[in-house]
């Protein structure tokens, strides 16, 4: 099958990449990638159910802060604290969750927001543990140090990658199997999905826990490989980055937040140059995006398609052209 | 916005992008080569007789003013420089700054560095704690030179950061200004501090309670806000209730402080005000006049007194117009001690420029400067100089002193 | 006693700008069910005008004043047609759609204006005292607009057809256009005066604190608890929350330090999402 090898190609390049491009700072853009989509398919599955929640930045901020407390202050391993960091988050956002999902639409889209907000001024507010607005410095990488402190960026561009293929996978699985097919409906209409008997509360509390599990994954990595967090990084901002990562990429299927997320990243390197303008071409994007192409660039890419495919077809003799 | 079911797409979407049938995760793939080829330019001035300056500083956001004001410092700075340019053997050097925006976010200030590492510069200037101190153990391990214009203490200054220079005294200035408060005025007794929210702030707040206790005074309160909060009514509601005698406003900088200063007299508030890194007229105008009256700025030049200072605030005036922000003079030497430097160490390898730079004693603005505070730090490193103090009177600062550097500090 | 009193006085001044502002956001939500994220962006443009003509080009407040709100309007009806009307005003899309769009335009401020704070002089300078407590005249004169601009906007929306019309879209969308009303004609209304009062809520905060790009961030995340609290689409809800935002913000920020009160905003926020949504008016005029 063409998409199968297509995917297995696309792997096997990527694991070779640092090994033909040996630039540090190309290899810090492509960490930056991987910790990006991460974030955009975690609200991806979110999305899926029609929910679209501003507070990723909380949940990432949660497990960036797991991770950091227990490898700097208990001394654990990275690879203890990243699994646990993912749990704390999906942990903390049972009860938000719960509590978000009993209103809809706006109101969960602000009560997600102000939750993001909760948690950078809480963690903000104290400086024991939580390093007030300092933040948190001097995190350590993952052991065994040989690797990830003498061997430059590589390493942690593997370790990013396979974060970011797992989540990607898992995440992708999800979305196609019985259970995606009920958020799906969920989003359509969840009132007609409650009608068969479907517990949506119940469903959408999960995919609430699931994309807060795998943005504290993301948080997790990020606190290791930057070795430096405060509650000036998962801002508002932030949040509303990974959301146009999601509605310029496409909502229609996994695609559209990996687009999102690859090219939207490498645009606002690009800009770093006139850095002051950055924001504005974003907000510009997010707008054009939203006008002109509400399904996003797969989504576009698929009507191009469509359309090229009709006018094909138009070339048919008449006489075949039966009602 | 219609959403087809996830079955129907998959296969369609796969079919369609572009180049016969690449599916998703090789678009990945080929995003990813295009920016190799991008980057993999090594960038034209990475050739003879030039040497980068890369600058990280906000350009953006809050602290936008101050990059700013850096960065147009440093371009005038470097012009001067490169009139004369770097005579080092038989080959003249001019020195190239590269401006980066690090919006006074660490994650950006971290990148920002990589990048400029990964390009091969050599020397690096940096501005704010928050973006100076992240990335201080990757130049130091890079044996490139950063100086920083920042508060700090041994995170950034020490004998494990031989190649990190101060190159603004902030919270060191406590260390001239208390004594000569204690010798100037005093009957003064009670002393309160009130700072930003952040690395910065704590800085500041920290070594200032400290200094301000070693000379005698009492530290009444230790308050901080929110960086870039509008309403000082709360802060200074708190403020005018312990009976200070003269508020310290640290590490407070721009409209913070007017906003701040405004709110302390609108309630009621009659002591003293000192605050720094200021630009004096902006001050002025966002507290009131009444307001502003009696203010004390230290490390802040009233008006420029010699050629030098004359120069650089008619350049500025004639290029940008008014106002000239006063902070723009703490900043002006270095890049001259920098040139100097190279100069001395005839190189421009890093280490044997750090170790020049080190031991230069160099005529700045405000007289004799060098990098000191071996005692403090463990290692010369931090800037020392004599501090200008004024006084705003009538809505236009006027010089009050200028303070030397403690002997034994 | 004092400070209980200097903190009720601090509380329900700034607690009356920002309900002045809510009550722009709250208009366009019970008439139109759409947020707009822009309505921050029109506080900061408003301020920049009141700026321009009044420092800069030297007209009185009471020109620039005007002024400001001609240009809100024009903005925020130019974002009606471009922007939400396309989207056929829904809520999610408009959502999105307004926040970038308040990105684009804060950043071509910091480009435009650059980062140097900017001040506009008080109009009314000098300061009040009664009982031990201190109020800047300036800070009286806002509360002063506020109350008057409220009651204004009361009186229209029970006394004038257009107010009525508005009210009639609000409270049953078929039932208006069957009685001859254009609900298109009654957006643009809803646009304008929601514009304008967020203009005048800029030049206010401008006068008192400063102009500066940034500036419309915090009234439009303060608008959003205040109307949440009150009930989207209230006026009624929205004054009462915002006098209760305004005060309880100037009692955290007293007491505990400005952060604090930041926190406490959005946990209030959070905490009536939960216990009741609608907030304490739900949808009633």
């Amino acid at each position: 099958m063409t998409s199968r090898t297509g995917i297995v190609l696309g792997i096997v390049l990527l694991a070779l990449l640092p090994v033909v491009i040996r630039d540090e700072y190309f290899l810090h853009v492509m960490v930056m990638i991987e910790i990006n989509v991460v974030m955009a398919v975690s609200l991806w599955l979110l999305g899926i159910t029609g929910l679209i929640s501003f507070g990723q930045a909380g949940f990432m901020f949660i497990g960036a802060m797991t991770t950091a407390l227990l490898m700097k202050l208990g001394g654990w391993s990275f690879w203890v604290s990243l699994p646990l960091s993912a749990i704390m988050a999906a942990v903390v956002s049972a009860p938000v969750g719960r509590l978000s999902l009993r209103v809809k639409g706006v109101y969960f889209f602000l009560i997600t927001l102000a939750f993001g907000e909760v948690v950078r001024g809480v963690f903000a507010y104290f400086e024991h543990p939580f390093g007030g607005w300092y933040g948190i410095r001097d995190i350590p990488p993952p052991s065994p140090a040989a690797i990830f402190t003498g061997m430059g960026k590589m390493p942690f561009y593997y370790l990013g990658l396979m974060l970011m293929l797992v989540t990607c996978a898992v995440i992708y699985r999800i979305s196609r199997s019985w259970f995606g097919s009920v958020l799906w409906n969920i989003r359509e209409s969840d009132v007609l999905a409650g009608s068969i008997g479907v517990d949506v509360p119940g469903f959408k509390l999960v995919a609430f826990i699931g994309s807060a599990f795998f943005s504290g994954l993301a948080g997790s990595f990020y606190a290791t490989y930057i070795g430096y967090i405060s509650p000036l990084v998962f801002t508002f901002e932030y949040s509303t980055n990974t959301l146009i990562f999601v509605v310029v990429g496409g909502f229609a299927n996994i695609g559209g937040p990996i687009v999102g997320a690859v090219l939207l990243t490498l645009v606002s390197e690009g800009f770093r140059s006139i850095g002051k303008y950055q924001s504005m071409a974003f907000g510009l994007i997010l707008v054009a995006s939203v006008l002109l192409m509400p399904t996003g660039l797969i989504g576009a890419a698929q009507g191009w398609r469509e359309r090229s495919q009709r006018r094909r077809r138009a070339v048919v003799p008449a006489a075949d052209r039966q009602g | 916005m219609p959403i087809p079911t996830a079955r129907d797409t998959t296969r369609s979407i796969s079919a369609n992008i572009v180049s016969a049938g690449l599916p998703r995760r090789q678009l990945l793939g080929v995003s990813a080569v295009a920016v190799a080829a991008l980057i993999s330019q090594k960038p034209a001035w990475a050739a003879d007789k030039t040497v980068v300056l890369g600058c990280s500083i906000p350009l953006s956001g809050p602290a936008a003013p101050t990059g700013i004001t850096t960065q147009r410092t440093v371009e005038h700075a470097l012009d001067l420089i490169n009139q004369k340019g770097i005579q080092i053997g038989p080959d003249r050097y001019t020195i190239v700054a590269q401006f980066y925006d690090n919006k006074y976010v660490p994650a950006e200030a971290v990148t920002v560095v990589e990048k400029m590492l990964a390009d091969g510069v050599k020397f690096i200037f940096s501005s704010g704690s928050g973006n100076s101190v992240p990335v201080v153990g990757k130049t130091t391990a890079a044996k490139v030179l950063q100086m920083s214009g920042a508060s700090g203490k041994d995170h950034l200054t020490g004998p494990q950061f031989p190649y990190s220079f101060r190159v603004q005294p902030t919270n060191e200035t406590a260390y001239a200004l208390y004594p000569w408060l204690r010798s100037n005025y005093p009957d003064l007794k009670r002393v309160a501090h009130m700072n930003p929210s952040d690395e910065a702030g704590y800085t500041e707040s920290e070594d200032r309670r400290m200094i301000a206790t070693k000379n005698g005074f009492t530290n009444v309160a230790n308050e901080y806000f929110k960086r870039g909060a509008t309403d000082f009514y709360p802060v200074a509601t708190r403020l005018t209730g312990v009976n200070a005698e003269l508020i310290d406003f640290g590490g407070t900088i721009g409209r913070d402080q007017a906003l701040a200063a405004k709110a302390l007299r609108e309630l009621g508030y009659k002591g003293k005000i000192m605050l720094g890194y200021s630009d004096a007229k902006s001050f002025v105008d966002i507290a009131g006049a009444d307001a502003a009256e009696g203010t004390i700025l230290f490390d802040t030049l009233a008006a420029p007194q010699n050629p030098a200072e004359k120069e650089f605030n008619d350049w500025w005036l004639g290029k940008y117009g008014p106002p000239m922000p006063s902070f723009a003079y703490t900043m002006y030497d270095w890049p001259f001690m920098l040139a100097e430097a190279m100069r001395k160490a005839q190189s421009v390898d890093p280490v044997a420029v750090s170790v020049a730079l080190r031991e230069l004693i160099f005529q700045g603005l405000f007289g004799e400067a060098k990098f000191g505070m071996k005692s403090v730090y463990g290692l010369e490193s931090s800037i020392t100089r004599d501090i200008p103090i004024a006084v705003i009177k009538g809505g236009v600062p006027v010089p009050l002193a200028l303070v030397p550097w403690p002997k034994d500090v | 006693m004092t400070l209980a009193l200097q903190i009720l006085v601090t509380g329900l001044v700034t607690g009356l700008i920002y309900m002045m502002i809510a009550l722009g956001v709250t208009l366009l939500f019970g008439i139109m069910r759409v947020v707009n994220f822009v309505h921050g962006e029109l506080v900061m443009l408003a301020a920049f005008v009141v700026f321009a003509v009044n420092v800069q080009l030297g007209l009185p407040f009471w020109i620039a004043l005007p002024a400001a709100m001609v240009m809100a309007s024009v903005v925020a009806v130019g974002c009606q047609k471009l922007l939400f009307k396309p989207l056929n005003y829904e809520i999610l899309n408009c959502f999105i759609v307004g926040i970038g769009a308040s990105f684009a335009i804060k950043s071509a401020s910091w480009a435009i204006f650059g980062p140097e704070p900017l001040a506009i002089p008080a109009t009314i300078p000098g300061v009040v005292t009664f009982a031990g407590a201190f109020v800047a005249k300036q800070r009286l004169l806002a509360a002063g607009i506020c109350i008057a601009l409220t009651v204004a906007l009361f009186l229209f929306l029970h006394f004038t057809r257009p107010g009525k019309a508005m009210r009639a879209v609000e409270q049953d969308h078929e039932a208006a256009i069957l009685m001859g009303i254009v609900p298109e004609n009654v957006y643009v209304i809803a646009f304008v005066i929601s514009a304008a009062l967020a203009a005048v809520g800029g030049a206010i905060l401008g006068t008192l604190f400063g102009v500066d790009p940034e500036m419309g961030s915090d009234p439009l995340l303060k608008s959003f608890i205040i109307v949440q609290i009150g009930g989207m689409g209230s006026i009624a809800g929205t004054v009462l929350a915002g006098l209760f935002i305004g005060i309880t913000d100037s009692i955290t920020g007293t007491l505990f330090g400005g952060e604090l009160a930041f926190i406490i905003d959005f946990a209030i926020l959070m905490a009536i999402l939960v216990v009741r949504p609608r907030g304490l008016f739900g949808y009633d005029v």
